[in-house]
């Protein structure tokens, strides 16, 4: 098991320059996080056979507790989300330990002017109105759904950030590195992206270069049409084999009584037609080194078309919140249904479940590993 | 939930509605102030929460100080649009103006209501609002993304601040009653200014109440970093 030393390093070296300014304010907070998680996985499956390449646990228990530290001086702001997590991964008779302790996200951040900020840190750097993909963002793509019982660790940067006023932002960043769990894929790398924010339409464009790398560049655009109706879109153009542009475009209504029907369509030119869907399977089913090779080089989305829909009571109820959501890929007729819902108990803490089912075979995306996959767990907040 | 200065407006002389819009425009660099909001039902306490609010011309950010499952929760809103954040979000996600309608927020679109960006006033009469001489004004809405289709806004003559506030939907049916009061000043450009210090909301159509208090109020510019998405988590 790591030492948890190095994620109470710095809230305890907060405290100790707190007692060095008097003029300052120190806060934190944290929730435990206590889930069982049951998965279904496929033994017919191509890329997965017998779940003897991948070795998915069939069982999980998780304890996690997700701590936050805030120190404010005059001039500097302070903040650290350190993680400390223990689970134990069953998979038939072999069970299996898997502790850690890391922030998630850190930052120091000093005011330099009224509109300049300049901070290093461990950020995440996301962006965007989509809900199934983050295209605008290169570093996560998938938006946090392959694992969405963890949150995202953040980009480890140097970054400034000038705000002339309330509706724009220019902000320049080098990405040092990835976070904590993510590939070193963007290590030195330059950021510079803009934002604009206005009465119904906020838009935002960003560029990153990487060495020896052609340059990504993503967009998104949300019009809020009228209390209603909210229009929304996310583009990236980036480099595979060649230079392509994926587009997300998506509109949520809300009703009166404040539920959200969320509809988004999404264009991956990145990704497989259905011919080559099927000849990628079709590769995988050779033999177990074929199979493994697909399983390793299975891109965070397959196909060429998705349809997502999300129907969600609103987030900001005090005492039941809940999400449905579908998804359909229109290249291989595959579908994702998943759900969660949290139940409030008292001030500190509420329950929460959610459940994924994949229809659809074993040449099928959504189905190609899982059947299905449930969690079910307790979150409290303290102090 | 979200809230914004409320600019409760003057009335000097005859043409109020006139001094309505002007005395509005009145800007402050920023201000920063805490609430405490507890909702009753059929006299049962539903809900309590503290929120701290920063404001600056059109935007406002509040972030939740309570209870401990929201803390850190942030609703940001500049112009209509809006977004939510809390800590470990993976982004913030925009949310529509409808959804601080609903459900026990909707009193917190009572305190963000923009009377002088969403409505026309009119000088309808004189009335006495607990012994307190009043201008009544009929505020109709501009547009159809106001909240509201029409407000009845009492203003006290002699306090120049408005006491009491009654809320009319589409189909003209009363929505909600409020009333407010100004134990709080807060003081710029050597001007002292009466700042709301509670404001009490009844829902017309269920036994159902929202008090708001208002403290700690700071009057100083803000950075507008603060109402930048990527440096509000």
């Amino acid at each position: 098991m790591k030492s948890y030393s190095t994620a109470l390093y710095l809230p305890i070296t907060f405290v100790i320059t707190t007692s060095i300014y008097a003029d300052h304010s120190i806060s934190w907070d944290g929730t435990l996080y206590g889930y069982v998680e049951t998965m279904n996985v496929r033994r017919d499956s191509i890329l997965n056979p017998n779940n003897q390449i991948a070795a998915l646990s069939s069982r999980t228990a998780t304890i996690e507790t997700r701590l936050n530290f805030k120190l404010e001086l005059e001039n500097w702001d302070f903040t650290a989300r350190p993680i400390l997590l223990m689970n134990e991964k069953s998979n038939n008779s072999v069970t299996k330990d898997n502790n850690a302790a890391y922030f998630s996200q850190w930052q120091a951040r000093f005011h330099a002017t009224d509109n300049v900020n300049i901070s290093i840190g461990r950020e995440v750097l996301n962006w965007g109105p989509a809900q199934f993909k983050s295209l605008a963002s290169p570093f996560y793509f998938d938006n946090g759904r392959s694992n969405p019982m963890r949150e995202l660790s953040g980009m480890d940067n140097i970054k400034i950030a000038w705000s002339p006023n309330i509706n724009n932002t220019i902000t320049l960043a080098r990405i040092n590195k990835s976070g904590h769990d993510l590939p070193n894929d963007w290590n030195n790398s330059w950021l510079l992206k803009l934002d604009t924010r206005s009465n119904e339409l906020a838009t935002g464009i960003a560029i990153l270069r990487y060495p020896n790398v052609n340059t990504f560049i993503g967009m998104y655009g949300q019009y809020t049409a009228n209390d209603s109706l909210l229009l929304y879109t996310e583009i990236a153009s980036s480099v595979d084999v060649k230079r392509q542009i994926d587009t997300l475009m998506g509109i949520a209504w809300t009703f009166d009584n404040g539920q959200t029907l969320n509809l988004e369509y999404m264009r991956n030119n990145h990704g497989f037609n259905s011919d080559e869907i099927h000849a990628y399977f079709n590769q995988a089913s050779v033999n177990y080194a074929q199979a493994a090779y697909a399983l390793s080089h299975l891109p965070l989305l397959l196909g060429k078309d998705y349809l997502h829909l999300v129907w969600q009571s609103n987030p900001l109820e005090t005492y039941i919140y809940w999400r449905i959501m579908a998804t359909h890929s229109i290249t291989d007729h595959g579908n994702e249904l998943s759900a969660y819902a949290e139940y409030t108990l008292n001030e500190s803490t509420s329950l929460f479940g959610m459940a994924i089912v994949n229809l659809g075979n074993e040449r099928q995306e959504f189905s190609s590993l899982l059947h299905n996959n449930f969690n079910l767990g307790i979150k409290i907040a303290f102090p | 939930m979200q809230y914004k200065f409320i600019c409760h407006c003057s009335a000097r002389s005859a043409n109020i509605a006139s001094q309505f819009r002007s005395r509005s425009r009145r800007r402050l660099p920023g201000i920063i102030w805490e609430i405490n909001l507890v909702s009753t039902e059929n006299g049962r306490v539903i809900d309590a929460q503290d929120f701290e609010v920063s404001a600056i011309e059109e935007a406002s950010v509040a972030e939740t100080l309570r209870p401990p499952r929201f803390r850190g929760s942030k609703l940001l809103q500049i112009g209509h649009n809006m977004w939510i954040t809390r800590p470990g979000l993976s982004k913030p996600i925009p949310i529509s103006p409808r959804q601080r309608l609903s459900g026990m927020v909707s009193n917190g679109d009572i305190a963000a209501t923009n009377y002088v960006g969403d409505y026309n006033p009119e000088l309808v009469g004189e009335e006495t609002v607990q012994s307190e001489p009043c201008y009544v004004l009929e505020l109709t809405a501009k547009h159809k993304r106001a909240t509201y289709n029409r407000i009845r806004y009492w203003i006290s003559k002699s306090r120049e601040v408005g006491v009491k506030a009654e809320f009319y939907s589409l189909s003209n049916k009363l929505m909600k009653i409020a009333n407010f009061n100004y134990k709080n000043n807060i003081v710029y450009a050597e001007k002292t200014i009466p700042f709301i210090s509670d404001m009490t909301i009844k829902d017309a159509l269920m036994d159902a109440v929202t008090t708001m208090k208002y403290g700690t109020i700071t009057v100083k510019s803000i950075s507008p970093n603060k109402f930048d998405l990527g440096q509000i988590q």
